[in-house]
Order: C-alpha cells, then sequence, then structure tokens
C-alpha cells in the first residue's frame, strides 16, 4: 500500500521503486551450498529432489526449471557439479527468507531423503 | 503459502564507502572482526568483497545490492544478515 498524491494506492514493488527515483532499492540474495552425498547421477538425483519437493511442499508451485534447477515459487534450487563433488545450492532474494530458510534446513537435516 | 512471506521486507538506500564501514564496525560489535577485504572496480561500479576468514562466507556489495554467499551453516548467515538489514532503510 503506497501514500500517492493523497490517495492509498496498492502498487507492486518493483514498480513503487521505478515510480519513485529518489528511492535506490538494494537487493539483498542469498545462495546456500549443500554438500549432496549420493551415488546416483545427477539427472536421478535432479528428479528425485524435484519429487520430493513437490511432495513436500504441496503448498507452493515448484517445478523443473530446465536440467539442473528446480524453482519453488522465487526460491531456486540447483544442482552444480565440479570436480566430481556434487552440491546443492539455494538461492534467494530477502523477502523468500523464510522459505529459503526452511528449505535449506530441510536439505541440511536431510529430512529430504536420498539427498543427504 | 503467503504465511511464509508475513515477514517480507524490502530495502532500500546505498552502501556506499561510509556504509560499508558502518556494516564492517557493526559486524565487529557482533564478534565478527576476522575478515578480509578486497574492491575492485567493475562496469557497474565498486565491488566490496569481505570474505570471513574462519567461515566459508562470502559477502559480495555493489552499489545496486548486496550477495551473501555461505556453506550451509545457517547461524552466522542470519547473524550477518540482521547485521546489513540494520545498515539499511526498508519498507
Amino acid at each position: 500500500l503506497v501514500m500517492k498524491e493523497g490517495k492509498l494506492t496498492l502498487m507492486d514493488v518493483t514498480d513503487v521503486f521505478k515510480e519513485f527515483n529518489g528511492i535506490n532499492r538494494h537487493v539483498m540474495k542469498f545462495s546456500s551450498y549443500i554438500k549432496v552425498e549420493n551415488s546416483s547421477s545427477s539427472l536421478q538425483i535432479l528428479e528425485q529432489l524435484h519429487l520430493l519437493l513437490k511432495e513436500k511442499l504441496s503448498v507452493w508451485e515448484v517445478k523443473l526449471v530446465d536440467s539442473q534447477s528446480v524453482a519453488v515459487e522465487s526460491v531456486n534450487v540447483k544442482l552444480e557439479e565440479e570436480n566430481s563433488e556434487r552440491r546443492i545450492c539455494v538461492s534467494w532474494a530477502n523477502p523468500d527468507e523464510d522459505l529459503a530458510c526452511f528449505l535449506t534446513d530441510s536439505l541440511m537435516a536431510g529430512s529430504i531423503h536420498g539427498i543427504k | 503459502s503467503s504465511l511464509f512471506k508475513k515477514n517480507a521486507t524490502y530495502e532500500y538506500g546505498s552502501m556506499g564507502p561510509m556504509d560499508i564501514d558502518l556494516f564492517l564496525k557493526k559486524l565487529k560489535q557482533d564478534g565478527i572482526s576476522d575478515v578480509k577485504l578486497t574492491q575492485t572496480s567493475e562496469t557497474d561500479g565498486v565491488l566490496t568483497k569481505i570474505k570471513l576468514v574462519n567461515e566459508e562466507i562470502e559477502i559480495n556489495i555493489s552499489e545496486k545490492g548486496t550477495h551473501i554467499i555461505c556453506e550451509g551453516k545457517q547461524s552466522w548467515r542470519l547473524q550477518i544478515r540482521d547485521v546489513l538489514m540494520s545498515c539499511m532503510n526498508r519498507f
């Protein structure tokens, strides 16, 4: 809700920053890495991750983005591989903190089976 | 699903040299003083990198935003997040 020309108006956050030139948005982003200890192929892990997130977070929109990533609303979950070590990178912006924190904690605690 | 967004905030303001000094000072007050700082000139301005020496955490600050990168462990990240938010304006 924004007070504009003496009236209360409902505006999208991005539009608020566009409209009010004097206010520069400072975007806070986070990336959290979690090691994967699983011998399955990367594609299998990603499919497994997709299904499990869909099941565990059924209230949210969980979709497969590409051959490496799953998106839970605007939180990105990417499977990365470097020097035969695999890890999951969870990335989000500050407004998604609660969901991302819950998701990261679940992955770290191994409550999403087969991932850790 | 909106339950998870009830505490959402949108930050604004700048993170210029004085703001970064204040951020480092507040980190120090919070017990985070062992940091390595580097600054480089990029196409969209100065990029400040702050690395926590004993933790695998990196903080990248530019004019338009801050990116905090860590290895899973939440406690340090949350602490740094709180300190950074205390340096910014928000709604």
